[in-house]
């Protein structure tokens, strides 16, 4: 069993038996954390990815994410809960890094008139269409598609991640599938055929 | 500007992007003007998340679930109060250092004024020195330029150490000060 030194001093006292149990269920929640990260770090990483688009951004708060969720995480609660915890304090901290540097992507101000050459994309190995379209996005836009279409959030947990209120989370979603859904057409996606 | 809603919005939402076939829930896409455009951008943001993993998943994930739960360990186990607390006997015993070195420095000068004296008198260089100010004292205006230069340049370099001392004493304690306050605030914001 792995103890750390401090534990390791408290043995030889009269109540080693307390330090035992806590690092045991310290050895239980990093058990527990495994397998968990395995499953989320790729989505979350991802998340992040798509909205920053910034590969060194996204391993900074990837990890600062997954550090200020180990410190509050509680390991009783269902996985869905878990792991809309991790998604909101991503987007905490994306929100936070996006205001502190004033952060202003010149696809924000342009939309949708051919923000990345179709070259780069396919370097990147993505459709170059479904890329830009994307991107043409606002961060927060992005971050809304991602969370309620690629996660399946509710409104209502939605809105606890980004700190809006539930109703302005569905009149944005609702916008946004429009304008999006417009987009998407005009780039020869053909929502109706997919329906 | 009116929204049209479906109160099964969330449910298609959630069990397509769970990549539940439920074919209940995609007759209801089909036949609900909401849900159909639901389900088609639905259809085209997993595919770009697919995309998105494959892309990725040539990166090795750095940094591994052990290692971070190392990081989150570590960073847990720093108590600001009882740093402070483990630290109050150096700064105390530092103090009681500086006092009795001053005390004692003191008594001995005191005591031990004449002997002290002497041996000064005896070092190389010095007795030249008393000499040089012994004689400018006498003649007044007519002392050299070098005999004038030898008292504020001695007077100067002793307040250049003297300061030097109190300020990297006092530098040393405020970036201590500083780096326990940085730690205040953010545990302060974590805790927020």
């Amino acid at each position: 069993m792995r103890q750390t030194g401090a534990l390791r001093l408290s043995d030889s006292g009269p109540d080693h038996a307390r330090p035992m149990m806590v690092s045991e269920r310290g050895q239980v929640q990093r058990d527990l954390f495994q397998p968990f990260y395995v499953r989320v770090a790729p989505m979350l990483r991802g998340y992040i990815f798509r909205v920053c688009g910034d590969q060194a951004l996204t391993d900074d708060i990837f990890q600062e994410s997954f550090l200020r969720f180990l410190r509050t995480v509680r390991w009783n609660a269902p996985e869905r809960q878990q792991k809309a915890l991790i998604f909101k304090i991503a987007a905490r901290l994306i929100i936070d890094n996006f205001r502190r540097i004033k952060f202003n992507p010149p696809d924000a101000a342009a939309p949708t008139e051919d923000p990345e050459p179709a070259a780069i994309a396919r370097q990147n190995g993505l459709e170059p269409d479904m890329k830009s379209v994307f991107d043409a996005l606002k961060p927060r836009d992005r971050s809304l598609l991602w969370l309620a279409y690629v996660e399946g959030y509710t409104h209502q947990e939605i809105a606890g991640m980004t700190g809006l209120n539930a109703k302005s989370i569905k009149v944005l979603l609702f916008r946004l599938r429009e304008s999006f859904g417009a987009s998407l057409r005009s780039k020869g996606y053909g929502l109706e055929e997919q329906s | 500007m009116k929204t049209a809603a479906c109160p099964m919005e969330d449910q298609v939402r959630q069990g397509l992007a769970e990549g539940d076939g439920d074919p209940t829930l995609r007759d209801h896409a089909a036949r609900c003007p909401v849900c159909r455009d639901v389900l088609a951008v639905s259809d085209w943001m997993l595919r770009f998340r697919d995309l998105t993993l494959d892309e990725m998943k040539a990166d090795e994930l750095r940094p591994t679930s052990g290692e971070l739960w190392d990081l989150a360990r570590a960073g847990r186990s720093i108590d600001l109060v009882a740093a402070r607390r483990a630290l109050k006997p150096i700064y105390l015993y530092r103090k009681i250092a500086w006092f009795v070195s001053a005390a004692g420095s003191a008594a001995l000068v005191l005591l031990e004024f004449e002997k002290i004296k002497s041996l000064l008198a005896s070092l190389l260089g010095l007795d030249v020195i008393a000499a040089m100010l012994k004689e400018g004292g006498k003649t007044g205006a007519s002392s050299s330029a070098l005999q004038l230069a030898v008292l504020p340049a001695t007077l100067g370099l002793a307040g250049i150490l003297f300061l030097v001392l109190v300020t990297s004493s006092k530098g040393t304690r405020a970036k201590e000060d500083s780096s326990l306050r940085i730690h205040k605030e953010f545990s302060n914001k974590e805790k927020q």
